[in-house]
């Protein structure tokens, strides 16, 4: 446990170090929120309906920009290696560095989605469902993400495989998570949509450590 | 089944199926298509844009038995690590992203003069559409590994993960598509699968189906030849440089 | 051949369905007639290295 701990905080450090940690995805996801009115017009009922939707792709795109730097940076410098060595299980490492990635992306966004949602006009209604759907929802872009992080590990150029991989992976977040949000702003009640958002999250709880792990041994071996 | 595993024995078991596995798919789908185009009557409801269903159809049957393939060659060849299921998995992939991209636009052309429309956002093309996602990601991971052995089990792996998600890909669409539900959209789909279809409309669509798969295992061993004959030269290559 | 109102979605269909499958069809006979030349290159008749 302690071990996983360690690695949690490491990479938590190491994001704060030499990536700026959170802010940097925070900094995307506020981007792209003052493109979405440039690109369709500042239209506030049009973008108040699209508000839900968008964010939650916005967040699906934020954590893709890191995952390539998740395996990556370690595959390079040998401590995977280390890490395959150690005492922890390779698929405990996976969820432990998976953790980190979402501590420093899918939290701050999701801590963030009320304000951004405040700024797209989306409806009262749904921020409360919005915020939570994303706190259930948005650990699977991290956990699932690992798997296609560690297949294109050792890569040089994987980063636009890796959003091919991945992709197909948080469809049904999306949907789930976005159509929670869409039920609560037309009154319906979100209950089965988060059902459904956490039993997919749970299964990439364990699916990504899993098939993760088995990836990078590949690349380990 | 491991008996033809040996790549001899594989060679010479494909090499003697190869020419009755061309005959019968030029045979069955050429009669198939023929009938299709000019034999069979239109549609009573879709008229003649019905046609577009006897290769619509099969080319969607081709993109998900493919898939099933490739799951069954890369859990072989992950659990047995043998080296001609992975090649099985990495050859059938191209055909199978060739017919689901077929899928796609034939459906697509299908539903401009039927739901008035080139694509609408349903259940069944987005998953068919994430299912060639999955077969470009599979096919991005062989070419940017270099090292066979460790691109055969990257792209397992991702096969293997990307069948455990096909359902809950294809629940989340469907549970997506009744709540987008679009008024204007007329459903076909009892059109498209009845097992009530006239028999004369039935035996075309059955031959090019069962053409296409003939021509799917005719280009497979095709292809796993060349891809054996490939590393053959490849030995060869090194072989005479060493010396 | 005229499918009335259909004409052009069914043949550009058909088309789209021979430009595909006739594309891989195409490109694994030609991939294994230039593999086939290379190795005839280097082997003798009873396919043993030249």
């Amino acid at each position: 446990m302690s071990a996983f701990l360690a690695l949690v905080r490491r990479d938590l450090l190491l994001s704060f170090r030499i990536g700026g940690g959170p802010f940097l995805g925070l900094a995307f996801f506020l981007t792209v929120t003052a493109m979405l009115p440039l690109g369709v017009g500042a239209k506030l009922n049009l973008l108040g309906e699209a508000a839900a939707g968008f964010l939650w792709v916005a967040a699906a795109l934020a954590s893709l920009l890191s995952l390539d730097r998740l395996f990556q940076a370690d595959a390079e410098d040998g401590s995977l290696d280390q890490l395959a060595l150690g005492a922890l299980p390779l698929e405990f490492a996976v969820l432990a560095k998976a953790i980190a990635h979402w501590l420093t992306t899918g939290l701050p966004l999701t801590l963030a989605a009320p304000v951004l949602a405040l700024m797209l006009n989306m409806p009262e209604a749904g921020y409360a469902t919005l915020t939570l759907s994303l706190l259930i929802g948005s650990p699977v872009f991290s956990l699932a993400g690992a798997i296609g992080a560690a297949l294109t590990a050792g890569l040089r150029r994987g980063g636009l495989l890796l959003s091919l991989l991945v992709l197909p992976l948080f469809v049904p977040v999306v949907v789930f998570g976005a159509g929670a949000v869409s039920a609560a702003i037309n009154g319906f009640e979100p209950g089965a949509a988060f059902l459904f958002l956490g039993a997919v999250s749970l299964f990439s709880l364990v699916l990504g450590p899993v098939a993760g792990a088995a990836a990078l041994r590949i690349h380990l071996s | 089944m491991l008996r033809f595993a040996n790549p001899k024995k594989f060679l010479d078991l494909s090499g003697a199926l190869l020419p009755w596995l061309w005959l019968g798919a030029i045979g069955l789908m050429g009669w198939g298509l023929y009938a299709a185009l000019f034999a069979t009557p239109a549609d009573y409801q879709q008229g003649d844009s019905v046609r577009i269903m006897y290769i619509h159809v099969p080319s969607a049957w081709m993109a998900s038995f493919i898939y099933g393939f490739m799951f069954i060659a890369s859990v072989v060849g992950l659990v047995w690590k043998h080296p001609l299921a992975d090649t099985a998995a990495k050859e059938a992939a191209p055909i199978g992203a060739c017919f689901t991209a077929a899928c796609l636009i034939t459906g697509s052309l299908w539903g401009k003069p039927t739901w008035g429309t080139y694509w609408i956002w349903d259940a069944r093309l987005t998953s068919v559409l994430v299912l060639f996602f999955l077969y470009l990601g599979y096919m991005g991971v062989w070419a940017a590994i270099e090292d066979r052995a460790k691109a055969a089990r990257a792209a397992a792996i991702l096969c293997v993960v990307g069948v455990i998600n096909i359902p809950i890909i294809r629940f989340s669409v469907e549970w997506w598509d009744t709540l987008h539900q679009g008024p204007s959209v007329v459903r076909f789909e009892n059109g498209k699968l009845a097992p009530s279809i006239d028999p004369s409309m039935l035996w075309p669509l059955l031959a090019v189906a069962v053409g296409c798969t003939l021509l799917f295992f005719a280009l497979l061993f095709v292809r796993m030849r060349t891809d054996i004959a490939r590393r053959r030269i490849r030995t060869l290559m090194t072989m005479k440089a060493a010396a | 051949m005229d499918f009335g109102k259909y004409t052009w979605f069914v043949w550009t269909s058909y088309g789209v369905f021979a430009l595909f499958v006739g594309g891989i069809i195409v490109a694994t006979l030609r991939s294994a007639a230039r593999t086939r030349r290379q190795l005839e290159a280097l082997t003798d008749e009873q396919g043993r290295p030249k």
